[in-house]
């Protein structure tokens, strides 16, 4: 049973109630305040902080209780959010719940720790160096976005320089901005654990402030192509697509992503790239488009990502291209709209296969600012849409002669520039 | 609650088997095909999930990559019960209902699921059946399909992490067919034809060489009957089914290889035999390498994470039929020479070998273990794919008896394990990086 969500100091929660559940899963969100989204570094760098330490417990003292209790719980954060996300039995209530709210209302930023995890960091900046696909995803972003919208995924260079300027106040300062910053939790497990824990959020956050928002900006960036070379690679990894002006509350919203899916839907076979550029042409194991990084009040964009040898990249771009002009300029069929309309309506059916599936679609939803209802109706509104609107938002949403083309890889062994 | 019609009761057509927390084993009588059923009520879904019991172990020199070029043709053009042809393949009508499907191919099988609300098994046991004998191969269909997985192998040969794996098992097993990559070799790969797929397919698809798992929201006897209605035409294999018989030689002697890269990564991996996933000291050696490398409290995350001298250090093993590896990687960081990662995990297996492990560590790590199990329970794919392993492996009840296993192993048991499994003097060190990180 979904219970709806209620809004009591600054925190949204929904809970699943579990009849007989031994099991509790939680995810807990805190929104990062526009005025600290300067950083990119200092986010993530803060989330792993929170399991190195609080006030009652040392960092083995919390890895101790968690790994004797069989509690997975992990910490990620990006520009604009820190997640939580905890699994445990509810057994083990009583020792674990305690840690997990110290652990949020007052983590300890050792020195010591934070040089440490300094180092880590660096490494791991080092190492991504190796990375082409993050890399071209990377580069992406930085001709789509301004530096300081939360999409933006900054230079390596620039993120070394961000984490030496980390330190124990940044991280304090992070810490009490979210501690008043909006918090949305979803839970599933037995009703009345769910109510002790959401009363143990309510005492420790006292929020002030309110979810960002942007202004919608409507232009498309400057067709480009640019190419990174990463050594020792099969592959050249690209990263094909443009800024989305759109929010989801935008009537066009529905009606582009849908038409985005006929492109190239995620997982399977079913979008036109798939069926064509792997399936017909066989020029790739993989090759899929989506929307990324909108909320009820920002905007995003939309990508293709695929992979292709540097000898087939340039058939692979063309056919990309051709299936763009063919979609934007002759549309989608009837058939394919009554077809996607089933093939979507029966997955969301599967996002309730298991608690944890069920969880993540209602917590994503509720992050990007749409409500449980909002969710439950997506099957109506899919099926109230029409082959006009779908093809009207393609044409105004996805120009094919404006793109933002990235390649990672071994560019060097490119036949042709494209 | 439970998707049931009108079909008559489906469990004349079997013989039971056996039951298992809440599993329940059949035979179908006509030819041999096993069903392992498992209701979950509540979740809305059913998957249907077909392993065969052939991978990559049963291939040979020259035709490797066959069992999973063969997994993709699973997806091309069958002919039905009457040898008509299916105006497209099966697959694609339940894709464009919505239904989440794929396939893999490993070591020991290849599995085909699907996963789609209840109302639509009869059509997803009627696919997965007609694609167990009625696939049609010609080569029109197969030349795209082949440059698909020259793709699929090029994405992972770049992957260092991959070369090095792939490398150590190549060196580990001189014999054995665990030792060259499920994937294949590229130039088996590109000359593997239609008649040697065909070849295998009518060697190893047969319903007496296959496990049907059905998980989900639905009864098990409506379940049972469809099963009955769509497999039951299919005949047993007219010859035995070819069971591999090679068993990889005790290795002697350390070993060690070098990949030279130019990348910023410096990996390095021991690399270790292990036991078969039903042999008695599975459940301990798999306490053993939990403790030893997994999550913040773990020896060698301490000594070697915490200290900086790698980034990330884990293990990668998993249940087998035959015995297989244990392969133990670290990331390691700039300005530190792998040698000394080595020694250091030398010491930490040594001092477990000579002291064993504390029983708080060990009701820790049994503890971890046994609540991941729990959790991966929930729904219906992951229990399913979960149970896909074990079939593999040989005993699907393991993946029932597995936690209690875990509860009942001793200090002693870790520590013996310790002592026979990760013996320094049969290692395999590998090493990728470049030359003067190496």
């Amino acid at each position: 049973m979904i219970s709806r969500t209620t809004q009591k100091n600054g925190i949204t929660t929904l809970s699943i109630t579990e009849k007989g559940s031994s099991v509790l899963r939680v995810h807990l969100t805190m929104h990062v305040p526009e005025t600290l989204f300067s950083g990119y570094v200092l986010q993530s760098f803060f989330a792993e902080m929170l399991s190195r330490g609080s006030k009652k417990y040392t960092k083995e003292n919390y890895e101790d209780i968690l790994e004797s209790h069989g509690v997975q719980v992990s910490f990620e954060g990006t520009r604009a959010y820190v997640h939580m996300t905890v699994v445990m039995k509810e057994g083990s209530a009583s020792k674990v719940l305690p840690l997990i709210i110290d652990t949020l209302a007052h983590p300890s930023f050792i020195p010591k720790e934070i040089l440490g995890l300094k180092k880590e960091y660096a490494q791991e900046l080092h190492e991504a160096q190796d990375n082409a696909r993050a890399r071209a995803y990377a580069l992406f972003t930085q001709h789509l976005y301004e530096k300081q919208h939360p999409n933006y995924v900054p230079p390596l260079e620039i993120q070394r320089q961000e984490l030496s300027k980390v330190t124990k106040k940044a991280l304090e300062t992070m810490h009490h901005s979210l501690m008043s910053a909006p918090w949305t939790i979803s839970m599933a497990g037995s009703d009345v654990l769910m109510a002790t824990l959401g009363a143990s959020f309510q005492k420790i956050h006292t929020p002030t402030t309110e979810v960002s928002s942007e202004e919608v900006s409507r232009d498309f960036a400057p067709h480009t192509t640019e190419h990174i070379i990463v050594p020792e690679k099969q592959n050249i990894e690209w990263c094909i697509g443009n800024r989305l002006p759109l929010t989801r509350t935008n009537p066009s919203f529905l009606a582009f992503s849908f038409g985005i899916d006929i492109l190239g839907k995620r997982g399977g076979f079913s979008g036109r790239l798939m069926s064509t550029v792997r399936e017909k042409e066989g020029l790739t194991y993989s090759i899929y488009a989506w929307i990324n990084g909108i909320t009820a009040t920002r905007t995003g964009h939309w990508q293709i990502a695929t992979f292709f040898t540097p000898k087939d990249s340039g058939r692979g771009l063309s056919s990309i291209k051709r299936e763009l002009r063919r979609i934007v300029t002759t549309g989608v069929t009837t058939q394919e709209v009554t077809l996607f309309k089933e093939l979507l309506s029966n997955q969301f059916k599967l996002a309730y296969e298991s608690t944890r599936s069920t969880l993540m679609l209602y917590h994503a939803s509720r992050i990007a600012g749409r409500t449980p209802l909002q969710v439950e109706a997506y099957p109506q509104e899919i099926a109230s849409l029409t082959r006009k609107e779908i093809q009207e938002a393609l044409r105004t949403y996805l120009n094919p002669e404006a793109l933002v083309i990235v390649g990672a890889g071994p560019t060097d062994k490119l036949l042709e520039k494209n | 609650m439970a998707h049931k019609t009108q079909k008559k009761a489906g469990s004349g057509h079997f013989t039971h088997i056996t039951s298992l927390g809440g599993i329940h084993e059949y035979e179908l009588k006509k030819n041999g095909l096993r069903v392992l059923f498992l209701r979950k009520p509540g979740t809305q879904a059913v998957v249907s999930n077909i392993v065969y019991l052939v991978g990559s172990r049963h291939e040979t020199r020259g035709k490797t990559g066959i069992a999973h070029m063969l997994e993709h043709m699973l997806f091309k053009d069958t002919v039905d019960k009457e040898g008509n042809r299916s105006p497209k393949p099966r697959h694609i009508s339940l894709q464009n209902k919505g239904a989440l499907l794929n396939a893999s191919t490993w070591l020991d099988r290849t599995n085909y699921y699907f996963v789609m609300p209840p109302e639509y098994l009869d059509e997803m046991l009627s696919a997965e059946a007609e694609r167990m004998r009625g696939l049609i191969l010609v080569q029109r269909g197969y030349l795209p399909e082949q440059q698909n997985v020259i793709s699929e192998f090029e994405m992972y040969a770049s992957r260092p992490d991959y070369v090095l794996e792939s490398a150590l098992n190549t060196h580990a097993f001189v014999s054995h067919g665990y030792g060259h990559d499920t994937i294949g070799f590229k130039s088996d790969i590109e000359s593997l034809t239609c008649e040697d797929l065909r070849a295998f397919y009518d060697t190893y698809y047969w319903p007496n060489n296959a496990y049907l798992i059905l998980v989900g929201d639905v009864e098990q006897d409506y379940a049972l009957s469809l099963v009955a209605e769509h497999f039951s035409h299919i005949t047993r294999s007219p010859h035995q089914i070819p069971q591999t018989t090679t068993e990889e030689p005790p290795r002697t002697g350390s070993q060690t290889l070098t990949i030279l890269k130019n990348s910023p990564l410096t990996l390095t991996s021991l690399c270790y035999p292990t036991p078969r996933a039903s042999d008695p000291s599975w459940p301990a050696l798999h306490i053993l390498i939990s403790y030893l490398t997994s999550g913040k409290l773990s020896p060698l995350y301490r000594k070697l994470v915490e200290t900086h001298k790698v980034s990330s250090v884990g293990a990668s093993y998993m249940p087998l039929h035959d015995p297989g590896t244990l392969i133990i990687q670290a990331s390691v960081s700039q300005n530190i020479k792998p040698k000394e990662i080595h020694n250091c995990i030398f010491s930490e297996i040594a001092h477990i070998g000579m002291n064993g492990i504390s029983k708080k560590d060990l009701a820790r790590v049994q503890e971890k273990l046994i609540a991941d199990i729990l959790y991966a329970k929930d729904g219906t794919y992951t229990v399913a794919q979960g149970l896909v392993e074990y079939v593999a492996a040989g005993n699907w009840k393991l993946y029932v008896e597995i936690a209690q296993q875990l509860r009942t192993v001793t200090l002693s048991e870790v520590q013996e394990c310790a002592r026979r499994w990760l013996q320094k003097e049969t290692v395999l060190i590998g090493t990728l990086g470049k030359e003067n990180a190496v």
